[in-house]
This record gives structure tokens, C-alpha cells and sequence, in this order.
């Protein structure tokens, strides 16, 4: 026994002090102290993170690496701010040019001798840190470095003076490796995708960070394109110094942020991020598509438990614990995005207005599938509807009030299921096809909506003359989706959070 | 790998004991009269596992013997079971109770997110099927009542086509301790594999513990 006991081998652990058996008390190792995952309140910022402010709304900004060459990322850049409609003061750094794109350039930063609120470094990576320390030296308090070829290829000496560099003057430091950031409010674009190819939303609601500056673009432009607005975008790359979990503070506290989405592929520490993310989601929705889920159990895994709970299932499972909306992929991102800009609702009582039928079915299926309810009409009105509607449409749900419907048919139906005590929300399925159906739908549902009265979101499928009508709802602030299914699924989504968000801890 | 033997076996269910996550009565037994000697006590039915670092999945390996109603099929047991291992690795005896529905509960240190729990629907299918739900501990109320909410075989937990489900209560508890269990004593894995639910309630019916 004794001799066993000593050729134990715990490769990793602190020795024991003493065995067991039989002694029935057992002794177990020193633990790790836990930080908490559940936030009290608020999450304070630090001096750090509120810098975040200079980046989002600086007066002035000084571009390092602002190149005459319009082939180079400084000079898309220079050219997205002026053309773009930035109107704080614009310091281009070249040291060999005295002027660029019509502005005076300088040499560095130390030679600017203007308050400058951000800097923006589009140099070799081995002259970032150089950079930096100029920035730091002229009190600029927050930069956002653009720059590649740090620890995503090796180079984590580069990457620890950047660290080490913004701690000390507490700068707020967006990247490396990034395309920065985009506040449509004022203008603020640091993301090199020239303006012509990468299309800007106007000023929204919605806050996206996404750790890929590739993904990013591709749902700005998205956003930009179906008129979907945004408060701001980061994409922060390797968050040396700025993390996900500062940016959720951060935008905790951002006023015209409603709602963030987010693009992750891995976070920098597991217990924080959910600190502040159950702190931001009793405030906010918080939607988080991550990528790079790799395959269940190890197969290093020894227990049931662990070969049970992999990376991916823990993430997911951490997620499910502070509130946040899981998107399974870009589409369902975007779809997630839109979702939240209409009014909280708690019920599950969905109803289904459809000038179509088909459309009606595929609603009620996904309806039943997302374990939701279809609303069951009040006999007041059912009564009503049958009143408005013609003797071959049946006053159920899914209510479908036939191809002929115009928008006069529409909108009284509407009108009845706003004033149903069983509905919770509306799927207003309109098919823009039909000989009927005119251009006015998008008021008669755009004023619905704006009552406030209940959510309504809209399903139209089909080419350009609908994307069209579509484009003018999403302007207005009423979401549109594609496919009822992914409208519905959306709806669930919105509704778990919401409850998320009503029940006690 | 000190948990694989017997000594830490019984350790493993003191551990349980400590944070009040009730167990299966039972008594590790040196040879077939003191198996005998043990199941009197503990009452028939009788089950017997063999505690052995060779056998992980007791019954792929056929390292148990349940449902055992009197002494002489505990000494035949006995003696299979003992072929089957180096003469010092020890054989529990352990009350049988009938179940009608296997739950496995566990929990693991993640490089992520420091420790967490996990329930799911047990048995043999357990890793075919996957139905089962993870939290990051502690786990608070609402999080232990949505992570049984979520599990697939929630309705045949709360009891389906007139069989008597569990005690969701009870889980809740067990889960809650067994979070604070992880939380405090930070093992790198648990397995309680069966969570059996039994006349008496739900109850451990044998557990690992991977430090």
C-alpha cells in the first residue's frame, strides 16, 4: 500500500498531502480561484476601454502609412474619410510626401503638434510598435492598428510591445490584424474596402464585432445594401489589447447601440466574456455566430463526461447561460440582427397573415417546429373577418385572405389581429406578385408596425421587384425575411431571449 | 490514474456523500464469503462491479452482475468476476434497485471555462445518442432548470405514457451540488454513470473521479 502510494504519478497536479483509505475524510488539491461568470450589476469600465470612445467619435484622426498609391490600404483609407463625409480633422503620415489626396501631409506623429483623438497604422508590422510609441508620446489615447504579421503568424514579440506599449499610456487599441472600425453616425471608417466596392449602412441601431475582418465586410455590405442600419462596427482581429469582452462592455454602456451581433471564433477568456456578457444581455440582445467548432470529446477524453462535453458543446452550453442567441451561420446572423428591432414581446401566440397559401402552410409548419403557438382568433374576430373577407377565405390561422387581396384587404385584417388579446406577433407574409397587391402594402404595414402595438415582421420572397418593396420596409425599421422559416425561426430566437431576460437568475 | 483502484473508488463516493448527493448503499469486499457477508447486510438484491483500471466500460467488459437475489449466485459471481482481474483489485457490492430510468450526470475542468456540470439521458446509448446539456459552473437556479429543460428525453423525465417520471426537484438538487462540488474541488473529471431513479429516489450508482 505504502509503496503504491508512492509511485502515484500526477503528472500535472499538486502532490497530495496525505491518502485517503481508510481515513473516510479525503483530502483534495489546492484550487484555482474562480472569477465569477455571473455579473452582479453593471460592469465598470476601466480608463482602458472607455479610450473606446476616441476611436468611435474622434475630432481628429492621423492615418500612419497614408500612401499616395491608391493600390495601398492607407490610401483607401485617407480617400473613405474624406469621400466618405468624416468631418473631424484628417492628419496623413507619410514621410515621404507633403501632400497627399489634397492634404498636407507630415513625417510622424510627433510632427503633427495638433491633438489628435486616433491613429490609424497601416504599416510593416515591424514598425508598428514604433508607431505606437509615437502616439503614445504625442497623448494620442487611442489607435486602431490595421497591420498583419503579428501572433497570427508567430510574432508574439511584436505583439507583447503593442500590449505593453498601451497598458502603460492606457491606450485603446483595436487590432492588430483588423479592418478597425465603422461608425456610420459620424463617419468614422477605417475599414480599407474602397467605398464603390464595400457599400456603408446608414446609421442604425445594431452593434457588430467580429473578430474577422473578412466576415465583417461581408455583413456590413450586407447591411449596407438591404438598408439594415448599424451603430458600429469593429473588427478587432487579434484583440491584443481591446478583447470581445471590452467591446461588450463598451457597448453595454453605448447609447445608440440596441442590440449586438457578433462573429467569434474564439474568446480570449472563457469566465470573463461571460461576466460580461450576462451583464450586457439584462440590457441587450446579444447574438454570437462562433466559427471554428471543432469536433466533439478529445480523444484524449477519459470519462463519459468529458468525451460528452467537447469545446464546441461548452461553448454552446456557456453561451445558453448568459443570455446570448446562438446564430448557426452568416445568413441566420444577419436574420438575427434585424430581429431585435422589434418591440419585446413574452408570448408565444403567433399568428400568420398571408395573401398566399402555400407561404401560409410553410409558416404554420415552422411555427410548430420552433415550438411556438398559432394564435387561436378571438370569436370577436373571427366574426369581424369574415365580414372583410370574400366567401372563399376561411377566418383561421394561418390567415389566408387569397390572391386577390389589395392593400385595403390587407390592412383591415392587419388591423383585426393588432386588437386579437390572442396574438403575441405577426408574420405578415405578403407576396408583391400579385396583380393586386400594390406599392401601398409597404405603408400599410410600415404603419402597423409603428403603432407599436404588436411585433410585426414581414416574409416576402422573390426577385427584384420585391427585394425592392423589402429594402423600403428594413428603411422603416420593420424586419423583413426571406423565407417564413427563417422569419420564424428569428421570431423564436427573439422570444427565448426575451424570456431569458424576465426570469430571475 | 489513483482513482481506477479500489481505495480511491470509495473515496470517489465519500466525495459524493460530502457534497449530500445520495448513493447506492454498498461495501468493497475482499473474497466471496465477505461479498456474502456484505450483501446480507446491504439486502437482496445485490449487485457486483469489479473496481478494476482495466475495465473503463464495466459492461462492454461484462464487469458486472446485477439483480443478485441470494448467496449463491453472489459466490458465482464472485468467482467470475474474479477471473477476470489481478487478484487485488477489489469487487463492490452494492444494493440493486430496480430502475426505470438511467440518467448520467458528470462534470469536467474545461481549459475555457474552468469547470462545469452535465446531465443527460444514460444507458447504453448515451454516447450514440448525445442527449445531454452542459453548464459552466455555478450554476444558478435558472440555469440548472433550463439545462433539464433542454434535453431531449425532458418529457420522458417528467414522466410519459403512464410511466412516473423523476423528481425534478431532486435532480435540481443533485445538480446544484454537484456544481458546487466542481467548483470547490476542481477534479478534472466526474462521471456519476448510472444516476439511477429508484423506489428511493434518484441515486448514484457508481461514480469516477479523474483528478
Amino acid at each position: 500500500m505504502v509503496k503504491r502510494k508512492k509511485t502515484k504519478s500526477r503528472p500535472t497536479q499538486k502532490p497530495k498531502k496525505n491518502s485517503g483509505f481508510p481515513n473516510p475524510k479525503p483530502v483534495f488539491f489546492a484550487k484555482k480561484p474562480l472569477s465569477p461568470i455571473h455579473a452582479e450589476g453593471e460592469i465598470k469600465l476601466r480608463k482602458q476601454v472607455q479610450n473606446l470612445s476616441y476611436v468611435f467619435n474622434p475630432s481628429s484622426i492621423a492615418i500612419v502609412g497614408a500612401s499616395r498609391n491608391p493600390s495601398k490600404i492607407g490610401n483607401a483609407i485617407l480617400r473613405n474619410l474624406i469621400h466618405g463625409g468624416y468631418s473631424g480633422q484628417i492628419y496623413p503620415i507619410n514621410p515621404n510626401a507633403d501632400i497627399v489626396e489634397n492634404l498636407r501631409a507630415y513625417p510622424s506623429l510627433s510632427q503633427v503638434g495638433k491633438k489628435i483623438d486616433c491613429a490609424i497604422i497601416c504599416i510593416h508590422a515591424k514598425d508598428v510598435p514604433h508607431a505606437l510609441q509615437q502616439a503614445a508620446g504625442a497623448k494620442i489615447p487611442s489607435a486602431v492598428i490595421i497591420s498583419g504579421g503579428f501572433a497570427e503568424i508567430g510574432n508574439v514579440h511584436g505583439e507583447m510591445q503593442i500590449k505593453q506599449i498601451a497598458n502603460k499610456h492606457d491606450m485603446a487599441v483595436i487590432g492588430p490584424n483588423c479592418m478597425g472600425v465603422l461608425n456610420p453616425q459620424n463617419k468614422v471608417d477605417s475599414v480599407f474596402l474602397p467605398l464603390h466596392k464595400m457599400g456603408r449602412p446608414g446609421a442604425g441601431s445594431i452593434s457588430f464585432i467580429s473578430q474577422s475582418g473578412a466576415v465583417g465586410g461581408c455583413i456590413v455590405d450586407l447591411a449596407g445594401a438591404q438598408r439594415v442600419g448599424m451603430a458600429k462596427f469593429i473588427s478587432y482581429g487579434n484583440g491584443t489589447v481591446i478583447n470581445e469582452t471590452d467591446l461588450l462592455s463598451y457597448l453595454m454602456h453605448d447609447e445608440k447601440t440596441k442590440s449586438i451581433i457578433s462573429y467569434i471564433e474564439g474568446v480570449n477568456n472563457g469566465r470573463e466574456f461571460m461576466h460580461a456578457a450576462s451583464s450586457l444581455t439584462r440590457k441587450k440582445p446579444l447574438v454570437v455566430l462562433k466559427a471554428g467548432k471543432t469536433s466533439a470529446g478529445s480523444q484524449a477524453a477519459r470519462s463519459h463526461t468529458a468525451s460528452l462535453s467537447g469545446s464546441a458543446e461548452v461553448f454552446s452550453a456557456a453561451m445558453e447561460q448568459c443570455g446570448a442567441i446562438q446564430a448557426q451561420n452568416l445568413e441566420e446572423l444577419f436574420d438575427l440582427a434585424k430581429i431585435f428591432e422589434i418591440p419585446a414581446f413574452l408570448g408565444s401566440k403567433i399568428a400568420v397573415l398571408t395573401n398566399g397559401g402555400g407561404n401560409g402552410v410553410l409558416a404554420a409548419d415552422a411555427i410548430e417546429r420552433e415550438h411556438l403557438r398559432p394564435s387561436i382568433f378571438s370569436a370577436k374576430t373571427i366574426k369581424q373577418l369574415k365580414k372583410i373577407l370574400p366567401p372563399t377565405a376561411h377566418a383561421l390561422n394561418p390567415l389566408d385572405i387569397i390572391g386577390d387581396a389589395d392593400s385595403a384587404r390587407y390592412e383591415a385584417c392587419l388591423q383585426l389581429l393588432l386588437e386579437d388579446e390572442n396574438v403575441d406577433a405577426i408574420v405578415a407574409i405578403a407576396l408583391m406578385q400579385t396583380a393586386s397587391l400594390d406599392s401601398s402594402i409597404v405603408n400599410v404595414i410600415a404603419r402597423a408596425a409603428h403603432s407599436g402595438k404588436k411585433p410585426i415582421i414581414v416574409v416576402s420572397t422573390g426577385g427584384e421587384y420585391t427585394q425592392l418593396h423589402k429594402k423600403i420596409l428594413d428603411d422603416y425599421g420593420v424586419p423583413t425575411f426571406d423565407s417564413p422559416s427563417s422569419a420564424i425561426s428569428a421570431l423564436a430566437k427573439a422570444l427565448k431571449y426575451n424570456i431569458y431576460k424576465h426570469t430571475k437568475p | 490514474m489513483a482513482s481506477k483502484t479500489g481505495q480511491n473508488s470509495t473515496m470517489d463516493f465519500t466525495l459524493l456523500s460530502k457534497y449530500n448527493i445520495p448513493c447506492l448503499p454498498f461495501a468493497f469486499a475482499k473474497n466471496a464469503q465477505d461479498a456474502c457477508m456484505h450483501a446480507k447486510k446491504i439486502g437482496f438484491p445485490v449487485a457486483l462491479k469489479l473496481i478494476s483500471s482495466k475495465v473503463l466500460h464495466k459492461s462492454e467488459h461484462h464487469a458486472l452482475s446485477l439483480n443478485l437475489k441470494d448467496e449463491y449466485s453472489v459466490k458465482k459471481e464472485y468467482a467470475r468476476l474474479q477471473k477476470l482481474t489481478p487478484p487485488h483489485d477489489p469487487i463492490l457490492v452494492q444494493k440493486f434497485s430496480p430502475s426505470t430510468i438511467e440518467l448520467i450526470a458528470g462534470g469536467k475542468m474545461d481549459s475555457q471555462f474552468g469547470p462545469t456540470i452535465m446531465v443527460g439521458l444514460g444507458g447504453i446509448y448515451t454516447e450514440i445518442l448525445k442527449d445531454v446539456s452542459i453548464r459552466i459552473c455555478p450554476a444558478q437556479e435558472r440555469d440548472i432548470r433550463s439545462m433539464i429543460a433542454q434535453l431531449k428525453s425532458f418529457p420522458v423525465l417528467k414522466g410519459a405514457r403512464g410511466q412516473s417520471g423523476i423528481s425534478l426537484s431532486q435532480l435540481a438538487k443533485i445538480l446544484h451540488s454537484l456544481s458546487l462540488l466542481m467548483e470547490k474541488e476542481q477534479p478534472a473529471e466526474i462521471d456519476i454513470n448510472p444516476l439511477l431513479l429508484t423506489s428511493d429516489g434518484l441515486v448514484a450508482a457508481d461514480v469516477r473521479v479523474l483528478w
